[in-house]
């Protein structure tokens, strides 16, 4: 049986597409993006949620170290090469819909950012958390969120023109 | 554009100014054409990002189904009778396309649990695909049929670390009710496989025999069937 209440499981279900989203602007593609999600709750299910959790921030942070755990094993793959096929080359070289081609272009940019900045940004500028809800789910002060995505904007802005969108 | 300036620009993009200070950057936005301009393309950044994510919110049924509340419901089915020929080669084709071994003993069936009824829901029926279910369960809906009372039914596979059960649930006022289980076993690696019924307490294989009104529905009649919701 799982650690979570039938409550909680409303409320983490309440969160998936929001989680969902989350995990395509850190991974930058829908393979991936559901395998985070996935591996985001079963590690929910297996370890529960307190009694008193919050479930968004509760499974936003859960999504956010497993995602941290993920790029870590990957460095370390990389550091062997010859023994690891790069997936990511074939996600890059598939033929992507008119529709996927500015999803791809924008997940492109934002793979040049450094995590820090990238979950920053993806928590607030594409999930709409406030400062101080991204602060809490990673678990960082709420000056560090302002500066991570000021500096997340400028480093996107040089790789990436959003047109000429006047706001 | 010093740190300073473009910090402020941000948060004020984001609503996140006290009032004061976002008085203060609005005045000084009227006079200053670089400061508007650099705010100009930090709003249409965040109008893109928005906008290139707003479809990436489609959750696969296969994590819906982990986080689904659980509310089971189990229907034990003990009854034995004979069965005609043909279903003991329809079961034994599902046993030969699982690579299951069927085991004597019955396993108190516990395998109820709505996860299970999200995935009979809306997982097409597969040879070889598992779908993952709460607490590491894989199930694998096998095939689709309509029972002589008129239901629909599925049969369908649970792999747990070192075990399996079969089963059989039909959709009865819109839920998914499992009818009968059984214990299978996974055999180490090998694709060997024992028919169904052979062995002396088969039944799933005897309800299949009692209880199926035609032939399993082909992939493409199951595909309407689920798309319809089971309300063919």
């Amino acid at each position: 049986m799982s650690a979570l209440s039938d409550s909680q499981r409303e409320a983490l279900m309440a969160e998936l597409g929001g989680l969902r989203r989350f995990c395509y602007s850190l991974t930058g593609n829908a393979a991936d993006a559901d395998d985070l999600l996935q591996a985001t709750v079963e590690k929910l299910l297996r370890k529960g949620m307190p009694e008193d959790a919050h479930a968004a921030k509760w499974s936003y942070r859960v999504c956010k170290n497993v995602w941290i755990d993920e790029l870590r094993s990957r460095e370390v793959r990389q550091r062997y090469p010859a023994t690891v096929v790069d997936e990511d080359v074939a996600h890059s070289t598939e033929a992507v819909a008119e529709g996927e081609r500015e999803l791809a272009a924008v997940s492109a940019a934002l793979e040049q950012l450094p995590a820090e900045q990238r979950l920053a940004l993806s928590l607030v500028a594409i999930e709409g958390k406030t400062y101080a809800e991204a602060a809490e789910i990673l678990e960082v002060p709420v000056g560090t969120i302002m500066s991570r995505i000021a500096r997340a904007r400028k480093n996107l802005l040089q790789h990436y023109s959003p047109g000429t969108a006047e706001g | 554009m010093n740190e300073q300036d473009y910090q402020l620009l941000s948060s004020y993009a984001d609503g996140e100014l006290d009032e004061r200070s976002a008085q203060r950057l609005e005045k000084r936005l009227a006079e200053e054409p670089e400061l508007r301009e650099t705010l100009n393309q930090l709003k249409a950044l965040n109008h893109r990002l928005q906008q290139s994510f707003s479809d990436a919110d489609t959750v696969p049924e296969r994590v819906k189904a982990m986080v689904q509340p659980m509310t089971g419901n189990v229907v034990p089915f003990t009854q034995r009778r004979s069965r005609p020929a043909w279903h003991y080669a329809v079961a034994a084709s599902l046993i030969a396309a699982a690579g299951l071994l069927l085991a004597p003993q019955w396993q108190d069936p516990t395998a109820g649990a709505p996860t299970l009824a999200a995935i009979l829901e809306s997982t097409p029926s597969s040879a070889s695909d598992w779908t993952h279910a709460a607490d590491g369960r894989q199930i694998r809906p096998v095939l689709s049929f309509r029972s002589v009372d008129g239901d629909w039914c599925r049969e369908y596979l649970v792999a747990m670390e070192d075990t399996g059960e079969r089963g059989v649930a039909c959709r009865q006022g819109g839920q998914w009710q499992v009818q009968v289980t059984a214990s299978a076993q996974i055999p180490g690696g090998a694709s060997e496989f024992r028919p169904a019924g052979a062995g002396d307490t088969d039944l799933v294989a005897d309800f299949l025999a009692d209880q199926a009104d035609d032939i399993a529905l082909s992939a493409a009649e199951e595909k309407a069937v689920i798309a319809a919701d089971w309300q063919h």
